[in-house]
């Protein structure tokens, strides 16, 4: 069902060309072993397991992270107007967003989406319990969706909309007015403000997390680049799930709430939408649901175009992001932040266009070509997974200076968040002084390398499963080699230079 | 400790094949609940077949104490090694994107009652007990007319 899922703009292989035959779609049956080591991390760690089958496990984590999120307004609001030194703009556009893409999201997944502020509110009120789950047959008032109970209206999310097409919008909208939020607090106020808003109204209209799934801007991209992480939620043994009558993991269950993400937890074979809430640890009856270290780059299915358009922006975006505020080209900067540089709004419209075209229809369409090259001489297209774990490498390569040249700011806002001339941890007067910047374009360019190899290795694979015939894997491979090759050496003259 | 099916009594066989019944029935059920309000149609089709399984379960329920009266013993699923016949989805992502089509339930269905109907017609031909393998024939029979049922459904 999940080829059917996938309509692709990638046609069958032509008939007669040396293709091997493609497994028939999965049906009921045990699923491929997976590649690459797995090592069950509930297992190895008793009391990792002891811990996410608490009920009071997610909470635990969301708390302090929404104490922390409450100050960081209220220092949006009331603290200084000055960038960096406003504990909202440092840690959660410098701090946080390197930690997200640099260490969370390529080791441990959705990880962020366990602690995320943004729904606590409004998944409260629809579940009415901070911790416990209600049952639907407990005579208790509310909405029945599986055998759980929740207030709100729990109506289905449009179908029309069941995609990430809106996430792969108002991401590129955030991108475009970043300069404005990245350095005015109280613009950053406004739009994590309004997320927390938008948050708590959707989870009194919809169903479970559909906030999460189809509106978040950060659930976009963190559901692509999951697939490439190191971490994941899987069932221990597929017949032991084929034998559950229960699917507790699906309906819920007295020992917790059916899985938010809409997922069918015992079927999950990627990363994109498990928001890792433990919640099927917690009900699966026969301990069949753990969490896996798993080799970098391992989920390798797109679905649709929209998961295809978001790999799409995300790479075009960090390129993009690198000429802005990487490049010497103060230019760029001054059109972005328009208001402030006083280029007028005919520069801002001309940017905007130009970095809407990019991930909409440029870099699209010379991906098109490369892969009508790919069909004409190998008969069969590439998929564009490949461009996952690159576009990953290239936002870490993007963030990688963020805290290197502005990490002594960390220091200096923990100890005065305001700007008010507290000194907390006797850090506030820590001098500006970037880390390693000598090294920096190195670091880069290893980081680039690594992507291009990977990109490499997964298309090579992918030839492999198609021909047998050495030649044919080669002529399958390289229209895409030399394409993705070029763009990482374009990566590579930008940080160089 | 778990067995293989072939090495089950008569009786427990046929246990077997009605505590399985009554599982689907279960997991169909479940499956029905979590789709009611998401999309009422398959909610219906799932409750539809789910009804249909325990149906199934009373057939075979009346089908043993014809063949050996007394109590049904307790085998359930878990007791022995191989999957026999289970309803699942095939992507864990239905629920996500766009729901299921009335054909893909029926295909399900269909699948999960071929699986059991192949299940059991190896198992008559590899069981040495003439008795079993009779039961096993039987069985290979009910799950064909459940087959044929689920066939006309998907057109």
């Amino acid at each position: 069902m999940s080829e059917s899922i996938n309509p692709g703009p990638f046609p069958a292989p032509i008939p007669g060309a040396s293709v091997i035959p493609q497994p028939l779609p999965k049906a009921l049956t045990q699923p491929p072993p997976p590649e690459g080591f797995r090592i069950d991390l509930l297992k190895t760690f008793p009391w990792l397991k002891w811990l996410v089958k608490q009920r009071w496990f997610q909470f635990a984590l969301i708390l302090p992270n929404l104490f922390l999120f409450l100050v960081f307004l209220a220092a949006g609001i009331w603290g200084t107007p000055v960038g960096n030194r406003n504990i909202l703009i440092v840690f959660v556009w410098i701090f946080w967003w390197f930690l997200l893409i640099s260490a969370l999201v390529p080791f441990l997944s959705r990880i962020w989406c366990t602690v995320c502020p943004f729904p606590f509110f409004g998944e409260w009120i629809q579940r009415g319990s901070l911790t416990t789950p209600k049952m639907a047959n407990d005579g208790g008032k509310g909405t029945k969706v599986g055998i759980n109970r929740y207030f709100g209206w729990n109506l289905r999310w449009p179908k029309a909309l069941s995609n990430i097409w809106m996430q792969n919008i108002s991401f590129l909208l955030l991108c475009t007015f970043s300069a404005f939020y990245l350095t005015r607090p109280i613009v950053s106020v406004i739009v994590l403000g309004s997320l927390i808003v938008v948050a708590t109204v959707l989870h009194v209209i919809f169903r479970q997390r559909a906030f999460c799934n189809y509106v978040c801007p950060v659930s976009g991209f963190l559901s692509l680049y999951a697939m490439s992480s190191m971490t994941e939620v899987r069932s221990k043994d597929a017949d032991t799930c084929l034998k559950c009558h229960d699917k507790s993991c699906l309906v819920g269950s007295d020992k917790g709430w059916g899985c938010p993400w809409f997922n069918f937890p015992s079927k999950m074979e990627r990363n994109n939408y498990c928001g890792m809430c433990m919640e099927c640890v917690k009900t699966c009856p026969h301990d069949n649901m753990t969490v896996r270290l798993r080799p970098f780059a391992t989920d390798t299915k797109l679905k649709g175009y929209d998961e295809a358009w978001k790999a799409f922006i995300m790479l075009s975006l960090a390129l993009a992001y690198s000429v802005i505020y990487l490049g010497p080209w103060g230019f760029f900067k001054d059109v972005a932040n328009f208001t402030e540089s006083g280029k007028g709004i005919n520069y801002f419209i001309g940017y905007a266009i130009c970095l809407w075209s990019l991930p909409l229809w440029i870099i699209p369409s010379i991906f098109s070509s490369f892969l009508w090259v790919s069909r004409r001489v190998a008969g069969a297209p590439p998929k564009p997974y490949p461009l996952v774990p690159l576009g990953l490498l290239a936002w870490i390569a993007f963030s990688l200076p963020l805290i290197f040249i502005n990490g002594s700011y960390i220091l200096v806002t923990m100890s005065d968040p305001f700007g008010w001339g507290w000194d907390l941890f006797h850090t506030a007067h820590t001098a500006w002084s970037p880390i390693l910047p000598q090294w920096m374009p190195a670091i880069q360019v290893a980081i680039m390398a690594l992507g291009l190899a990977l990109t490499l290795k997964s298309t090579f694979k992918q030839a492999g499963k198609l021909y047998e015939d050495a030649k044919a894997k080669v002529r399958f491979a390289i229209p895409m080699a030399v394409l993705m090759t070029s763009i990482v050496l374009l990566f590579i003259q930008l940080y160089v230079n | 400790m778990t067995r293989k099916i072939q090495d089950l009594s008569p009786e427990e066989v046929l246990a077997l094949a009605i505590s399985i019944e009554q599982s689907n029935g279960k997991a169909l059920h479940n499956f029905a609940e979590m789709f009611e309000g998401y999309d009422n149609k398959v909610s219906k089709l799932f409750e539809e077949m789910s009804m249909e399984e325990n149906n199934h379960e009373k057939l075979l329920q009346q089908m043993f104490q014809r063949k050996f009266k007394g109590p049904v013993p307790t085998v359930d699923r878990f007791d022995i090694e191989e999957v026999v016949e289970a309803y699942d989805f095939d992507d864990s992502e239905h629920l996500i994107f766009d729901s299921l089509k009335a054909k893909q339930v029926y295909q399900l269905a269909y699948e999960a009652e071929n699986r059991a109907k192949g299940f059991y017609e190896k198992a008559a031909e590899t069981v040495k007990d003439k008795e079993l393998a009779d039961l096993f024939k039987k069985l290979v029979s009910f799950e064909s007319d459940h087959a044929a049922w689920l066939e006309e459904k998907r057109k």
